[in-house]
């Protein structure tokens, strides 16, 4: 099997941050998996020290295992500073990252080294799905929105099983819950990612519903990843956009109040309508003076903002 | 032969021109060959997904002259020219389309408009081979109320042929669709502007990649050139002056509130749109401060710019090597 795979040295990265499932079995499962995948292979769990549990369990692990690392963070930070945390620690050229419960069947994980390719990500679905019809329509939705928003197709961007080329986590910047927006942080950088469908795992099939503040955090998220990607230089495109919406409405209703006053003689000064459309005109254009505040603090600090990326410079040197 | 240090950088932005490219190279050597000049030419690949990338790759192995700065993927027209400034290395740095309606024999003559002492010289396409309705009465309009917004009346800002010093575009912050406005982003600088006459070609290969849906982006793209322009000039002014609209308005309607106190009417309308503009005005104010406050923590200093295009006049024999610097100055 390891014939056809070409990776010199691999980090196996597992953000134990969440959701966790029997962690010591996962490690020894996916320990004898990836073992084979390359000779040079390293595992760094990274966990919070809030978890004094499964922090004592990893302890364990690690210290009957050498080629295992730990990184003990102080709180949780979401698992995109984990796994930037791990990643700074990471010697490898590919970075495999495994979630720290089971999403797909450890045994197909090779098809990522297998179909990566020319791509910077691979990006693991889970397809075929072995979990309830709710469990697929939360998955499908958010997938769809995301599609719709950012005009980038993925179809399982909640996996969190990828393979990444080192360089992408080198110059990736991501925080908080922005893990699994890699994808498009990296194409804005330049880097190209593909999915490739694996077996989701039966561990994984089971119904999940979560608290209405986990629903609204994941909109808030989504909403920050296309400002972020979309926006990111013309924050005046994003607010401009309200404002001006703001703005029309107010327009047209302050035109509907004068007509009235003009023809049916109904006087204005004492219609609450007035005040409601009033405040849509000073909410529209207090949004596009927030946009231009955003301008002035790209403009002025534009000299480390570099927009492209350069693949590579063809031509005379000096 | 060319060395590390040309004079002057050619920069063209490539996307999707596999057919103009070559007759672009042969062009430009063509109008600049003739010259005693020692210019390099850097071709960038702004993500093309046609053959560009295979024809400029053969274009590099014959000519020592020729770069290609080849992008992960595709970016835009403003951060295909940037990353060309970045990595020219002339002193003299010249933009042009790449898709052949620029032509490179207006390259000398506006070179030698450059040495009678300005910093910038803008081509101005007065015979535009475009459709009328479409592209040119849409452009007409658009750079004049650009002129007038901005204060730097140019004829013509969307023409790419443009001739710089390069020291003052690579200390300019360039970003977004701002190529449409490099004359009035330097005047920040001080800049002195000519504009002269460029020849004009229709489109030769493939097809037109701007429509009419760029109106409203141009429009709030203006608005944040005026913004950042008076920001730079005078941080708190900007909004200051913006805050005087609400606050008159609000002024206004407290007349209407004091005739209904009086008369014993219901004020309780009037009382909110007073407020409300009230309100509205000193958020603005206060913004004005907030961009204060931005622009001293922010990289982008006045001072420095200021010394980027001011001369110098000394009584001693200076040893600057500008040479057309100098009688430029003797001149003023």
């Amino acid at each position: 099997m390891s014939n056809n795979i070409s990776v010199k040295k691999l980090s196996v990265i597992v953000p134990a941050c969440e959701r966790t499932d029997e962690t010591g079995m996962l490690f020894a499962e996916y320990k004898a998996y990836c073992d084979q995948l390359s000779n040079d292979i390293e595992y760094i769990y990274v966990v919070s020290a809030e978890r004094t549990e499964l922090t004592a369990e990893l302890k364990e692990i690690q210290a009957q295992n050498s080629d295992m690392k730990l990184i003990i963070l102080n709180r949780n930070y979401g698992e995109a500073t984990a796994i930037q945390a791990g990643f700074s620690h990471a010697t490898g050229d590919y970075i495999l990252t495994l979630p720290p419960y089971k999403q797909v069947k450890t045994d197909e994980l090779s098809k990522l080294f297998e179909n990566i390719g020319d791509f910077d990500i691979a990006l693991a679905k889970r397809w075929p799905r072995l979990d309830s019809k709710s469990n697929q329509y939360q998955t499908r939705i958010f997938n769809k929105t995301l599609q719709k928003l950012s005009g980038q197709k993925y179809d399982d961007i909640g996996c969190g099983v990828r393979l990444i080329k080192s360089e992408v986590l080198k110059e990736v910047f991501m925080y908080g819950d922005q893990w699994r927006f890699l994808p498009l942080l990296s194409y804005q950088i330049g880097y190209h990612s593909t999915e490739i469908e694996l077996t989701q795992a039966g561990e994984d099939s089971h119904k999940r519903f979560y608290s209405p503040g986990v629903y609204l955090r994941r909109l808030l998220d989504l909403l920050t990843i296309i400002f972020l990607t979309k926006f990111n230089k013309k924050p005046l495109r994003f607010f401009g956009l309200i404002g001006s919406s703001s703005i029309f409405i107010s327009i047209i209703g302050l035109l509907y109040l004068t007509f009235e006053k003009l023809v049916l003689d109904i006087g204005m000064s004492d219609r609450p309508a007035l005040v409601l459309y009033s405040l849509f005109l000073v909410l529209g254009c207090q949004l596009i003076a927030i946009g231009l505040v955003g301008e002035t603090v790209i403009f002025t600090h534009s000299k480390d903002l570099k927009e492209y990326r350069i693949k590579k410079i063809i031509g005379q040197r000096d | 032969m060319s060395t590390p240090s040309p004079t002057l950088s050619v920069i063209v932005p490539l996307y999707n021109e596999e057919e103009s490219a070559m007759h672009l190279h042969k062009a430009i050597h063509e109008a600049l060959d003739p010259t005693d000049i020692d210019y390099e030419i850097l071709f960038v690949d702004d993500g093309s997904k046609d053959l560009t990338v295979t024809v400029c790759n053969k274009l590099t192995e014959q000519d020592p002259r020729l770069r290609l700065v080849q992008f992960r993927r595709n970016y835009g027209q403003t951060p295909a020219m940037a990353a060309g400034i970045d990595n020219a290395r002339g002193s003299i740095l010249v933009t042009m389309d790449g898709d052949l309606q620029n032509d490179p024999s207006d390259i000398p003559m506006m070179l030698k408009k450059l040495e009678e002492g300005y910093d910038i010289v803008v081509g101005w396409r007065h015979k535009r081979q475009d459709k009328l309705i479409s592209r040119k009465i849409p452009s007409v309009i658009a750079n004049k109320l650009i002129g007038s917004v901005t204060g730097v009346p140019i004829k013509d800002n969307g023409c790419s042929l443009k001739v710089y010093r390069a020291e003052i575009m690579k200390e300019m912050p360039f970003y977004n669709e701002m190529h449409r406005f490099i004359p009035a982003l330097l005047s920040v600088s001080g800049t002195r502007i000519a504009e002269v006459k460029v020849k004009h070609h229709a489109r030769q290969f493939g097809e037109s990649k701007y429509g009419l849906s760029r109106v409203y982006k141009v429009l709030l793209d203006l608005l944040t050139m005026k913004t950042i322009l008076s920001v730079v000039n005078q941080p708190t002014a900007w909004f200051g002056k913006l805050s005087l609209v609400p606050f008159m308005i609000s002024f206004l309607c407290s007349f209407f509130l004091a005739d209904k106190l009086v008369s014993g009417d219901n004020i309780v309308i009037s009382a909110a749109i007073t407020l409300i503009f009230l309100s509205f005005g000193a958020f603005m104010l206060s913004l004005g401060f907030l961009c204060e406050l931005i622009y001293q923590k922010g990289d982008l200093k006045i001072n420095r710019l200021a010394l980027l295009t001011a001369r110098v006049l000394r009584s001693s024999p200076n040893t600057n090597s500008n040479n057309f610097q100098q009688e430029a100055s003797n001149e003023q």
